[in-house]
């Protein structure tokens, strides 16, 4: 039989469920073990999980005595009809289930930015006993990004990142080497197949990997280790982005950032060709243009060799263009034509790209090259 | 060698790709694109560039003291107008509201352009006072070579071909 409820007592009892409700606030962990995305569940369980257990014991406790005494043990006094007994019983069960569980759900960001908090604590404080290694709460965060949701989800965990490499890099002793962990998957964040980033993420893991330039710079430090972890994620984001069609606003900026890296211009131009993203190819191939020209007015001891790298990668691009046809390939035959001064024998020069290409495994762009010399010899 | 441009432009997809495709199928400029103030400061004081095209409505990117001025102004960068103050911040220190330090020799008004949405009234004033007399309206009409145009108009000016700029 439903319990008697009067209006005093219905009163009385919604302002005990918003005083269990508050109480909800403080036990904020406990959304885990009941709502907590399938996806994270596990990381939450791994460094929560007696915390959760008891938490969880309470508030089914909790739960199970309110139902009981508002069904069972509630005093009954004054006769009402059954009617308005049956539905003041349904209204308030309703109420007293249905409220707890919206409030956890509201509540789940707040934790999702708690549990990333004390992974970024827990991996800083890592690094200061240990050193660079991959730390399992390091793997741990990354997994976390990556198996999160486009958006606020991934900036929690892209924000962290940002504050975790900002103190390891102005830690004292840092000289330009250690990032190579946090670095080597940092990309997965918003790269990864099943949840990949919308280009706000990306643009913000762009602007972090800026970031660690700008610092290197400030402090003098060039051609570290670091440095070439950053490209390599650069790289991985430009590929990644003329994937997902973003705007050409991403590509453009990590062109800037990657002026001078004709392996990141290189990949990325021939990702996004492949991917129809013809501007985005074309940004690239103008760059490694700029690029080449830059080197070759270089008189530093390195310069020879870094010239030759950076023509293997500009004419490797442009052998995509040239073999596409059409369009593609006048616009490289303008560039010869305007610059034919700078490239007195190109055919040993296409020899010697197609060799650098075969030896670093890019047979498509090596095959490529090998037709385009085939063609200018011919023509 | 081509010539260094830098554009200070967050605007939308269609604009960025749009304009600057012209510039890299024309291969004569070296085209570099910051979305917003501190990363143009950024590159303005490390790097020296022969035309640089300003958009007034630019966010302010990370720096605090731009970050603050966008606070003063509402969060709005319609009205903030980051461009044109870093353009007096550059151009006329005196009376800027943002001070820079170290700021380059080549900095000069006639390396300066100015492409934005604001009507040639809104921004006449200002730009006599900085001494710039580059400036383009983005309008829907406008030709995918503009860009490239008001690049070349720049340049001719900032090398020493004396071509006499205007306000169009």
């Amino acid at each position: 039989m439903p319990p008697q409820l009067t209006e005093a007592w219905s009163v009385a009892y919604l302002q005990i469920m918003i005083t269990l409700i508050v109480f909800a606030f403080g036990i904020p962990t406990f959304v885990y073990q009941v709502i907590a995305p399938e996806n994270i569940r596990h990381i939450i369980n791994k460094y929560m999980k007696p915390y959760l257990k008891r938490i969880a014991g309470i508030v089914i406790l909790i739960t199970i005595f309110a139902l009981c005494f508002v069904w069972f043990l509630h005093p009954c006094t004054t006769p009402i009809r059954p009617l308005n007994q049956l539905l003041g019983a349904i209204i308030i069960t309703i109420v007293l289930v249905a409220t707890p569980i919206f409030w956890l759900f509201v509540l789940v960001k707040f934790l999702r930015e708690k549990v990333v908090k004390y992974l970024e604590k827990e991996i800083f404080e890592s690094f200061k006993r240990e050193g660079s290694k991959p730390h399992e709460e390091l793997i741990d965060l990354i997994t976390l990004g990556e198996r999160s949701e486009a958006g606020y989800e991934k900036e929690i965990v892209l924000k962290a990142m940002s504050r975790l490499i900002t103190r390891l890099q102005e830690r004292e002793g840092y000289k330009g080497g250690g990032l190579e962990y946090v670095l080597r998957d940092f990309d997965k964040i918003v790269t990864g197949k099943d949840k990949p980033g919308n280009e706000s993420d990306f643009q913000l893991s762009i602007g972090i990997l800026e970031d660690i330039f700008n610092r290197l710079n400030s402090q003098n430090l060039s051609g570290v280790s670091d440095e070439i972890f950053v490209y390599d994620s650069l790289k991985k984001l430009g590929q990644s982005s003329v994937e997902l069609n973003f705007s050409s606003q991403v590509i453009l900026r990590i062109r800037t950032i990657a002026s001078t890296n004709s392996d990141v211009l290189f990949e990325i131009g021939v990702s996004a060709f492949n991917s129809g993203n013809c501007f985005s190819a074309l940004a690239a191939l103008d760059k490694l243009e700029t690029l080449s020209f830059n080197v070759s007015n270089q008189n530093h001891e390195n310069a020879k060799n870094e010239k030759l790298d950076v023509k293997y990668q500009l004419f490797g691009l442009m052998a995509h263009f040239w073999t596409k046809g059409g369009s593609a390939r006048r616009r490289v035959e303008s560039f010869l034509e305007a610059f034919r001064d700078e490239f007195t024998d190109i055919d040993q020069l296409l020899g010697k790209a197609v060799d650098a290409h075969y030896n670093d495994a890019r047979y498509d762009t090596a095959d490529k090259l090998m037709e385009m010399r085939a063609e200018l010899a011919g023509a | 060698m081509k010539y260094k441009v830098l554009w200070i432009e967050d605007g939308a997809r269609s604009e960025v790709s749009s304009f600057a495709g012209a510039v890299f199928t024309s291969m004569k400029y070296d085209l570099e694109v910051v979305l917003d103030v501190s990363d143009a400061v950024r590159k303005i004081l490390n790097a020296e560039y022969d035309a640089v095209i300003v958009d007034i409505r630019i966010v302010p990117g990370s720096a605090s003291k731009w970050k603050n001025l966008y606070s003063q102004v509402g969060k709005d960068k319609d009205n903030a107008r980051l461009g044109m103050h870093l353009l007096f911040s550059l151009l006329k220190p005196d009376q800027a509201a943002v001070e820079l330090e170290n700021i380059p020799s080549w900095i000069l008004p006639k390396r300066f352009g100015v492409f934005t949405v604001e009507g040639k009234g809104e921004v006449k004033d200002e730009l006599e006072e900085l001494g710039v007399n580059f400036y383009l309206q983005k309008q829907t009409n406008l030709p995918h070579t503009a860009l490239l145009d008001f690049i070349e108009k720049i340049i001719n000016t900032s090398v020493g071909n004396h071509q006499k700029g205007g306000i169009e």
